[in-house]
């Protein structure tokens, strides 16, 4: 007899993907060099020194400063501030929607089901970059906004993930001996159902938060993201292509510190799922 | 077969009218008028103004003037190029766009079925773990940083090809279509490998094999047919995927496309314009949606089944 649970057997395949492992401290680094920015940057994020303008690297400014004297190492720490957050923010909006939205469908099936479903098919077809633009230019560009906004558009393959799981857990015994026991919906969702999709959604999840970021510098890029002077990565890879001809560094570091952030999560969230679920892993 | 396109069809327009109704209101409730941000004019000049552009008239009146001349194809006047009609504007940045996405999308389809096929076939070989390695770069590298990069590359530094335009010098096509088509070469290569590996562990091929058949026509005529239904499904999202990428590329590049005006009306707040492009745009997404969800029945008899 195997003492290890499910988890513990994760935890322990988790540590042996390299890959995975080296993109998990790169996110943790990242979380924790974003937390405490304002300690760590050496300047503020809108800092100007116009007299040198836009110089490359330096020790003074070790990634160098853009055409209005700010140090660009500040911006991209505080920068990580707001990707990092709408990755996470959003990411978080998506799954409490699609969570609910999976359970429910999933659970009750027949009519409720086919209708929830349906109307997922048919926002599944619908073009959401334009919505988002949409909804930015009407509101204007607020950041909260953006975050519900982008979580309402990444929520629907987690409820398609959702329903799935939770239609082959309610035929199983402990589901049925918990209905005739008569325990409430709302405890049945929480208590039973739950901790038992919890591994596909930490996957999904973690594959949603690069995405949510790349959408949202996508958005930035366009100039109808985050707005200055507060910078995302993606406004300032946005600032950076401007310049790049004559300032190659504002456009490298940024663009490298975006892309490497989305590497880490991705190995990770890739690492996390054949943790879970060893079955995958072979392909 | 036929039922199902026609069930289809029956579900798109209603979600069309939906969408373009909701898009119409939304921007009612946009603050300020299409004109505030011009120069102040006369309460005069603004009254005529408004009436010229119907916007005088009873909400209720408006939306249905204008969701009949929808149904004909007519957008309604640009509110920020007066004389220009937005469909005139669709019509004249629709090719330029199509011919990008074109372009894009062969690049992603040959590209990415190759490598993506060949890692199948020589997994966990060099052969495998390059061209994913790229592809793993394709997926993390957006489009919006890709661009500049071969721009600053191959237009600045070498000076082999032109860093913007379309149509205008030698080669300018490339650069804009290598930018948009690679992010989905990448994801197609993902998606046929996974595919392939699937479907190349299964008793049909080991038949084939048992019967003698080459391994090319294994490959090509038994293999690829299931492998790659991940690639004919992806197809309805790529395309609207290319669609949004089309605003990026065509931003950086400075390609009159849709994607650039759309984006460019976007920043003016020409409300006539942006829903029209809404309109017009969700359409085509749902029409590719549709093809693509097809093209999988008619390729996989197992889908058929399940209607």
């Amino acid at each position: 007899m195997n003492n290890s649970s499910l988890w513990q057997d994760a935890v322990r395949r988790l540590i042996q993907n390299r890959a995975a492992m080296i993109g998990g401290i790169t996110i943790l680094l990242l979380i924790i060099l974003a937390v405490f920015a304002p300690w760590i940057a050496p300047y503020s994020y809108s800092y100007q020194n116009l007299d040198i303008g836009a110089s490359p690297p330096s020790a003074e400014h070790l990634l160098g400063t853009d055409v209005l004297g700010r140090d660009l190492l500040s911006r991209l720490l505080y920068g990580a501030r707001i990707s990092l957050l709408v990755g996470f923010v959003a990411t978080g909006v998506a799954l409490v929607i699609g969570v609910s939205w999976g359970i429910i469908a999933g659970y009750f099936g027949g009519r409720v089901d086919s209708i929830m479903m349906r109307i997922v098919d048919v926002l599944y077809g619908l073009p959401f970059i334009i919505f988002i633009i949409l909804l930015m230019v009407i509101f204007g560009r607020n950041i909260w906004l953006l975050f519900a906004a982008i979580g309402a558009v990444e929520w629907l393959t987690m409820a398609r993930i959702v329903r799935a799981q939770v239609i082959g857990l309610k035929n199983q015994e402990f589901v049925q001996a918990a209905q005739v026991m008569g325990v409430s919906n709302f405890s049945m969702f929480r208590r039973h159902i739950l901790p038992n999709i919890l591994g596909p959604i930490a996957v999904y999840a973690t594959l949603t938060i690069p995405q949510v970021m790349l959408l949202e510098a996508f958005l930035s890029f366009l100039g109808l993201g985050i707005q200055p002077p507060m910078s995302s990565w993606g406004t300032l890879i946005r600032y950076g292509v401007e310049s790049m001809e004559e300032h190659y560094w504002l456009l490298i570091y940024p663009g490298l510190t975006f892309t490497i952030t989305l590497f880490a999560l991705n190995f990770f969230g890739d690492g996390l799922r054949d943790a879970l679920d060893p079955k995958t892993s072979d392909n | 077969m036929l039922n199902v396109l026609i069930r289809r069809i029956l579900i798109a327009i209603p979600v069309l009218i939906v969408v373009a109704s909701l898009t119409f209101f939304f921007i009612r409730l946009a603050p300020g008028g299409p004109f505030d941000a011009d120069k102040v004019v006369s309460p005069q000049v603004m009254k005529n103004l408004n009436a010229a552009y119907n916007l005088d008239a009873p909400l209720h009146e408006q939306y249905f003037d204008y969701m009949s001349g929808v149904v004909v194809g007519d957008f309604g006047p640009s509110f920020r190029y007066p004389g220009r009609s937005v469909s005139e504007m669709i019509y004249t940045g629709l090719p330029i766009t199509f011919e990008l996405a074109f372009y894009a999308l062969m690049i992603a389809v040959a590209l990415g079925i190759f490598s993506g096929v060949l890692a199948a076939l020589k997994r966990n070989t060099f052969l495998d773990y390059f061209p994913m390695a790229i592809a793993m770069l394709g997926i993390c590298v957006p489009t919006f940083l890709m661009g500049p990069i071969l721009v600053l590359v191959f237009g600045i530094n070498l000076e082999v090809l032109p860093v913007s335009g379309w149509d205008t010098l030698s080669g300018d096509k490339l650069l804009p279509s290598i930018t948009l088509g690679f992010a989905y070469a990448a994801y197609i290569a993902r998606l046929s490998r996974g595919g392939m590996l699937e479907v190349l562990g299964q008793d049909f091929i080991r038949t084939a094999r048992a019967k003698g058949l080459s391994e090319f026509s294994i490959v090509t005529r038994h293999a690829m047919q299931g492998g790659l239904l991940p690639v004919v499904s992806f197809m309805g999202p790529a395309i609207a995927g290319l669609l949004g990428g089309s605003f990026v590329v065509e931003t950086i590049f400075q390609i009159p496309g849709l994607g650039r005006f759309y984006v460019e009306a976007a920043f003016n707040r020409d409300y006539t314009m942006i829903l029209g492009t809404t309109i017009f745009f969700s359409a085509m997404i749902i029409f590719f949606n549709l093809l693509s969800d097809l093209a999988v029945l008619l390729l996989n008899p197992r889908a058929r089944e399940n209607l």
